[in-house]
């Protein structure tokens, strides 16, 4: 092709990757210590590194922690994974999900505002809750909210119960749209590669397309 | 003299799961009416490169027969003149599924035209992509995109309601004028979404259209998208001109 007719690299503009917003609740209470929760601790990091290993991903995921154990609190801001760590967890004290979950929409509400203002582009967000207990706190709010927010596309939402004790009832209460699944035994290292790859469709997802989720993929780390 | 010329490419996140290119654009000069349009369709329809396909040939088609008839409505009626754009593109994707298995809804696309007479022109834009205009020496938007609040969403010709989405533009000018369409796959390269402002390269590209013949233009175009614009996105990209000096 003759020279003239070519657009060089600094005639083009550079635009952002359009973002996806996840939120990892995390149960971090004392009935997760031991291995759940060493378990858990891998699984993250593990997520975090098929993300940072994604070409696309890397650029569009942006995750925040919000752990509930005695107290609801935001473990780890929405930034750049690169620039992440994935913070220690300890278990301990009681089972606030409640509180967890309002503070998770809350930043994922804010969030989308920062995105706004900054021009960036973003996909529907993502709350992944993983829970082996039952709220100590009331989840009226929470399940209010979020039934909003799935029921007119604007979240998606993953709760995952963690062993046989975990209330499947108030799990239900927060997915509207779909049955919440148990981990099968502590294959949180499973679920969070099948996420990662999730995360990653989503990612490169165009205007029209419908984001199947892999639903065979459940099956090598939960069930209904 | 009108030049009229057009380029699209396959998406490198088709490319790798053996899906066609859901761009597609038409080009039209039907005496003193110079025409262009550009769809890009929807991802998860089964048949929209084809939706796009059958949407801009008709449109184009229509657009520059009723050229004048679509000017005077413009000004006095302009929901009039969605209508009947809208209902051109969907009956020409009805006639399409007549013998199909299907319904128009998996041809669903966006719709981008823009069309130039002695003066006048007329553009028209439903869902995202981009439109620029080059008047003497300025390049600005004629057209932002509408994307509904996520990135991967946004407005079908084939929607309930897509009349309330389709802006139409009419105005005059004098001297040279270019018009050019983009999909969102193109936009990534040529439109800073957070100053709503063109590349350079849109004004390069428009300046190669006084130098090239029109399908020496679209070669051109094409080689570009394919070489240069792919690289940005994962998207297909598609891009159509019509420049008048």
């Amino acid at each position: 092709m003759n020279e003239e007719f070519i657009i060089r690299q600094q005639e083009l503009v550079e635009n952002p990757t359009p973002r996806v917003p996840i939120c990892l609740v995390l149960d971090v209470s004392g009935s997760m210590s031991g291995d759940p929760i060493e378990e858990l601790q891998e699984g993250v990091r593990m997520f975090f590194d098929a993300i940072r290993e994604d070409d696309v991903a890397q650029y569009a995921a942006e995750i925040a922690i919000v752990t509930f154990g005695g107290v609801a609190r935001k473990a780890l801001d929405f930034f750049a994974i690169n620039r992440q760590e994935v913070p220690p967890m300890y278990a301990d004290g009681g089972t606030p999900m409640g509180e967890a979950l309002d503070l998770s929409l809350d930043i994922l509400e804010a969030r989308k505002t920062e995105y706004r203002n900054a021009g960036v582009d973003y996909y529907q967000p993502w709350m992944v809750l993983m829970t082996d207990g039952a709220p100590t706190d009331s989840i009226d709010s929470a399940a209010r909210r979020i039934s909003d927010l799935v029921k007119t596309k604007k979240l998606t939402v993953f709760p995952i119960a963690i062993g046989g004790a975990a209330n499947t009832s108030a799990l239900a209460r927060l997915s509207p749209s779909r049955p919440p699944l148990r981990l099968k035994g502590l294959n949180f290292r499973e679920f969070f590669l099948w996420l990662s790859r999730s995360v990653s469709r989503v990612s490169q997802s165009t205007p029209g397309e419908e984001v199947k989720l892999d639903t065979d993929g459940i099956k090598a780390w939960g069930q209904v | 003299m009108i030049v009229v010329a057009g380029g699209k490419c396959v998406g490198r996140g088709h490319a790798g799961i053996a899906t066609p290119c859901q761009d597609a654009y038409a080009t039209k000069v039907l005496g003193s009416v110079g025409c262009v349009a550009l769809a890009d369709g929807a991802g998860s329809r089964k048949h929209s490169d084809r939706g796009a396909q059958v949407c801009v040939d008709a449109v184009s088609g229509f657009v520059a027969k009723q050229f004048d008839t679509l000017v005077r409505l413009s000004e006095s009626r302009p929901a009039a003149v969605r209508e009947m754009i809208l209902q051109c593109a969907v009956v020409a994707l009805r006639r399409y599924v007549r013998r199909k298995k299907y319904g128009i809804e998996d041809l669903a696309c966006t719709l981008l035209f823009a069309a130039f007479k002695d003066g006048h022109v007329l553009a028209g834009h439903l869902g995202d992509g981009v439109i620029g205009v080059l008047n003497g020496a300025e390049v600005r938007v004629l057209s932002l995109p509408e994307n509904g609040e996520y990135a991967n969403s946004t407005f079908f010709v084939t929607d309930k309601g897509a009349s309330s989405h389709l802006r139409i533009y009419q105005f005059e000018v004098s001297g040279s004028v270019g018009l050019m369409l983009m999909s969102d796959g193109t936009a990534e390269s040529l439109f800073n979404r957070s100053t709503k402002d063109l590349a350079p390269a849109v004004t390069t590209i428009f300046s190669w259209a006084r130098k090239l013949p029109a399908k020496e233009l679209s070669a051109v175009l094409t080689q570009n998208l394919e070489q240069i614009f792919r690289a940005k996105t994962s998207d297909d990209c598609s891009v159509a001109i019509l420049v008048r000096h």
